[in-house]
């Protein structure tokens, strides 16, 4: 079947031809927001999807940093300040890139890792890197695939939702979630304001539908003489959704598992107002507008060398109505 | 060429705690810059201090992960005195590339090296 489209008005018309060669019009019009998906399937999220990378436009390599000298903010000096939709905070531009050593689908992948340690411009250790969007609803999905190299335990993986805290115009507030792969059977954590952070997943605690992690694979489980099958590939999907106006988790994923909002209240409860607050390192000027703040980081176990993560078919949804029971 | 160009600062790193930052007084390098997005570099090397060393010279090297070796592939002149210099390695033909500085004698350079990396 081949289609033709005509636009009319505000709809779109979409025009085909069947099987006697007589045009048709398709019955059911296509919503306008079909249009705007990312290339690549969504697995766990609802929502409407906001922003999405699969890291295939536009040169690959290092990425630029998020601060710079003042003469850099200015019309004079070198633009090494970020101006683009990726930048770091933590770490070095050294320890973040997007690569062709890996990619789950196409052709690159966002890395993160390495020795943030020297040269570092913050957060001795660990390695970030974000993007920033308008989410007004402050109702937020995130959900991308994450294939974790190597690393020793207890380094791991951590991404995070952040926005202005709207009563302290001095501090941030973040709610994330961390995945240490690097133990026999791995864990999950919820990273907010409850001590710990706790554990939301494990060999001990299950999921919804009560699956327990046995252990997470990746490259790192391959080290030795012998070929371990089904290392090297093995991209995880991972996914989140919290509501950033009541500091409440809705929903968490990784690959077959999943933890439902009336499972996190439980584990968290009352699971509201649980945001991270923390004070940036130099003067408040960002997030006032209702952005949020997407960061995924390569945690540290504590030495200089940080794991090696690739990050890849990234996608952030409005989950404004949604429901994960 | 499709046009695009990122001009960064190599050195000094903005902000760094580490040891590229000014002055310089010993061998040093930059770490590992990942450029497999970017055919080539102009590098200008502007020293605005100098004093007491023989010289400096500046190099560009590619780094081989398998042998975990640096290979020079642009260098430039021993350098004397301030000015600045241009340095371009094209093309650019490996994954990680770093600035490194040489010296002899001992003294105190300032300079700031910017890269401007072009796409192919």
């Amino acid at each position: 079947m081949s289609s033709t489209g005509t636009s009319t008005g505000t709809t779109l018309a979409l025009k085909y031809y069947d099987s006697n060669g007589n045009l048709q019009n398709l019955p059911v019009p296509i919503p306008t927001y079909a249009a705007s998906r990312p290339p690549f399937p969504i697995r766990f999220l609802k929502g409407i999807p906001v922003f999405w990378d699969d890291f295939e436009s536009g040169p690959a390599g290092f990425v630029m940093p998020e601060r710079a000298l003042a003469s850099q903010t200015t019309n004079t000096g070198p633009t090494t300040i970020s101006a683009g939709r990726w930048n770091f905070r933590d770490g070095n531009e050294y320890g973040v890139y997007i690569t062709a050593n890996a990619a789950s689908s196409g052709r690159r992948s966002l890395f993160t890792g390495g020795n943030p340690t020297t040269q570092t411009y913050g957060d001795i250790g660990n390695q970030d890197v974000s993007c920033t969007l308008s989410l007004p609803s402050g109702i937020l999905g995130v959900e991308f695939d994450l294939l974790m190299q190597a690393g020793s335990d207890p380094g791991g993986h951590l991404f995070t939702v952040e926005d202005k805290d709207p009563t302290d115009s001095t501090k941030y507030r973040e709610l994330g979630f961390q995945i240490n792969p690097f133990s026999a059977n791995g864990a999950g954590f919820a990273f907010c304001s409850l001590a710990g952070p706790p554990t939301v997943l494990s060999n001990s605690i299950s999921d919804s539908n009560g699956a327990i992690l046995t252990g997470l694979t990746g490259p790192f489980k391959g080290a030795g003489t012998s070929l371990s099958r089904g290392t090297t590939g093995s991209w995880h999907r991972v996914g989140m959704v919290v509501d950033m106006n009541l500091g409440k988790y809705i929903a968490i994923f990784l690959d077959k598992f999943y933890l439902s909002t009336p499972t996190l209240t439980t584990r968290l409860s009352p699971n509201t107002s649980l945001w991270k607050i923390s004070s940036p390192d130099s003067t408040v000027n960002s997030l006032k507008e209702g952005l949020k703040r997407c960061e995924f980081h390569s945690l540290t176990n504590g030495t200089s060398f940080a794991p090696l993560m690739y990050h890849d078919n990234i996608v952030i949804t409005d989950e404004t109505g949604t429901t994960y029971t | 060429m499709t046009g695009e160009i990122r001009d960064y600062q190599m050195f000094p790193v903005p902000f760094t705690t580490g040891p590229i930052s000014n002055p310089i007084t010993a061998n040093g390098n930059t770490g590992n810059l990942n450029v497999e997005g970017w055919a080539s570099i102009v590098a200008v090397i502007n020293i605005t201090a100098y004093s007491g060393f023989t010289s400096i010279t500046f190099s560009i090297d590619e780094y081989d992960p398998t042998s975990n070796t640096y290979t020079s592939v642009g260098t430039t002149s021993a350098l004397t005195s301030t000015g600045a210099n241009r340095l371009v390695i094209n093309p650019l033909l490996s994954q990680f590339v770093r600035l490194s500085w040489t010296v002899a004698g001992s003294g105190s350079v300032t300079a700031i090296v910017s890269g401007k990396f072009r796409a192919s």
